[in-house]
């Protein structure tokens, strides 16, 4: 029952990665993709549990354009179909796990939304990712009860949103200050 | 005799001149920005040249906190009227403009010197009077430095205890990185909408007459006046110190073309009034007669850079 659902989107998930791959194969990944063998190299590539690649954010904003991600996730927020497997029905909704990768490895069978896909990279240059965790109206996060992902992710992605507004790159509104006049007469 | 005397008394009616006035028609006047800004004819004409458009002042704002949902409500005519009225005020509240102000000079006097107390300890030590409702700027912040001088804070470390103490939501202890000159103009190419939020921004990190403001504000109103963007800052509270800024440093022609253009000839020849208040010496005259002539008054003067543009303006209106 555990393997059902989230486990054919893990194999969309595959399929859209091997298209990715051969649109991008000249492009020189990382560093440490080339220290390794091609031997060593391949068989990451292939298990779906890894995560010791790490996708530069470059790489991740292209593949939000990109046909892989259309026709994975379409127009939908990418936490939207992710269902979390709660025990019973009508409990009170516990928090999410504290992390879905444990030594550069996928640990469970059903990961959060961020980490089951290896080309999402939270970054702060990365705003169309972002803006999928926000609401659209007042700029507010939403909580993992929504969103599914977990406890080190959300908090990689509140770390990201700040840095973003840091830089100017969301399109939010600043809080407003009051001035006493007095003060700045002289 | 007699004139010696007439001399000698013409030579002190000359030095009982207003030195002002010597002043003035030079190219820089040396009052402070603030003294100007605060004066009543220039806020009252800041006031009136910020049109009030209230679904512009109370549009949903995204500030990253949950908000109220809007509410119908039936009301009879006076009741309408009333609460137009209460809202025209709340508006006005909201569109307090930030003060414009002259770099500040630095502040910090020693109160003391006490070269016994070297080597009491490895750093600085603060003292703070953290009395609730003095005003940052007000609070007095002392240091004893490691030589054993007692003085008074200076900005910097104003700025930065009173964050330890009264910590600002809006205000990081870093300077974030989109106060950096290059990455404000990557912003402002983006897109108008962003004028406002960095002015917003920059209002809540510094104080009015710290330097990075004062730059900050500049780059923004330059960038405003070359793209002709004007309309985006319309009534917000930033548009008076916008206007204010363009007098200060003599570039109304712009404004005055885009104010014609809009057919605001009234709000055309306030600015012209303004600049007069903040250049006394300005060689162009405002008639009582028509708007158009104070306009081509100006149009023909020294002072203005685009004398074709602005009496084509005119002609077409």
């Amino acid at each position: 029952f555990r393997e059902g659902r989230n486990d054919s989107k893990n194999e969309a998930n595959e399929i859209a990665e091997e298209e990715n791959q051969e649109d991008l194969e000249d492009q020189d990944l990382m560093e440490n993709d080339e220290e390794m063998s091609e031997g060593e190299f391949v068989k990451r590539y292939y298990d779906p549990k890894d995560r010791t690649r790490k996708i530069p954010v470059e790489l991740s904003i292209q593949y939000m354009e990109s046909n892989a991600y259309r026709t994975t996730y379409g127009d939908d927020p990418v936490w939207k179909h992710y269902r979390r497997n709660l025990m019973g029905y009508g409990r009170r909704i516990p928090k999410t796990r504290k992390t879905c990768i444990r030594n550069d490895r996928i640990v469970t069978a059903s990961p959060c939304p961020i980490c089951r896909d290896i080309y999402l990279v939270l970054d702060y240059r990365n705003v169309a990712l972002l803006k999928q965790f926000m609401n659209d109206y007042d700029g507010t996060i939403f909580e993992t009860e929504m969103t599914g992902l977990c406890q080190k992710t959300h908090e990689k992605l509140l770390l990201e949103i700040e840095k973003a507004k840091d830089y100017g790159l969301l399109n939010l509104d600043a809080k407003r200050v009051y001035y006493e006049d007095n003060l700045y007469k002289h | 005799m007699y004139g010696l005397w007439r001399c000698l008394g013409r030579a002190r009616g000359l030095q009982k001149i207003n030195l002002d006035n010597f002043r003035q028609n030079s190219t820089a006047p040396a009052r402070k920005k603030q003294t100007v800004f605060y004066m009543d004819e220039v806020q009252d004409i800041l006031k009136s040249l910020t049109t009030v458009d209230i679904a512009k002042v109370f549009r949903p704002r995204k500030e990253g906190h949950k908000t109220e949902r809007s509410t119908y409500q039936f009301l009879t005519t006076e009741e309408l009227e009333k609460m137009q009225k209460e809202y025209d005020r709340r508006a006005r509240e909201k569109l307090q403009m930030p003060p414009v102000m002259d770099e500040r000079d630095p502040q910090g006097r020693v109160l003391e010197k006490d070269p016994l107390l070297v080597g009491f300890d490895n750093s600085k030590i603060v003292f703070t009077d953290i009395t609730y409702g003095v005003a940052d700027r007000e609070r007095l912040i002392v240091v004893r430095d490691t030589d054993g001088t007692l003085r008074t804070a200076d900005w910097d470390e104003q700025d930065r205890i009173n964050l330890i103490y009264f910590p600002r939501e809006e205000c990081k202890h870093y300077v974030p990185p989109m106060f950096k000159p290059e990455n404000l103009t990557d912003l402002m190419d983006q897109g108008q909408e962003k004028y406002e939020y960095i002015l917003d921004r920059n209002c809540g990190q510094f104080e009015p007459d710290h330097p990075t403001f004062i730059r900050t504000a500049e780059l923004v109103y330059n960038h405003i006046n070359e793209k002709k963007n004007f309309r985006a800052l319309e009534s917000t509270r930033h548009y008076g110190p916008l206007i204010f800024f363009l007098c200060w440093s003599k570039q109304i022609d712009e404004f005055l073309i885009h104010q014609i253009i809009d057919k605001n000839m009234t709000g055309a020849v306030q600015t012209l009034k303004l600049y007069k208040i903040v250049h006394p010496g300005a060689p162009f005259e405002i008639t009582e007669e028509s708007d158009k002539k104070s306009l081509i008054n100006f149009a023909k003067s020294s002072v203005s850079r685009r004398k074709r543009q602005i009496l084509a303006a005119l002609d077409r209106r």
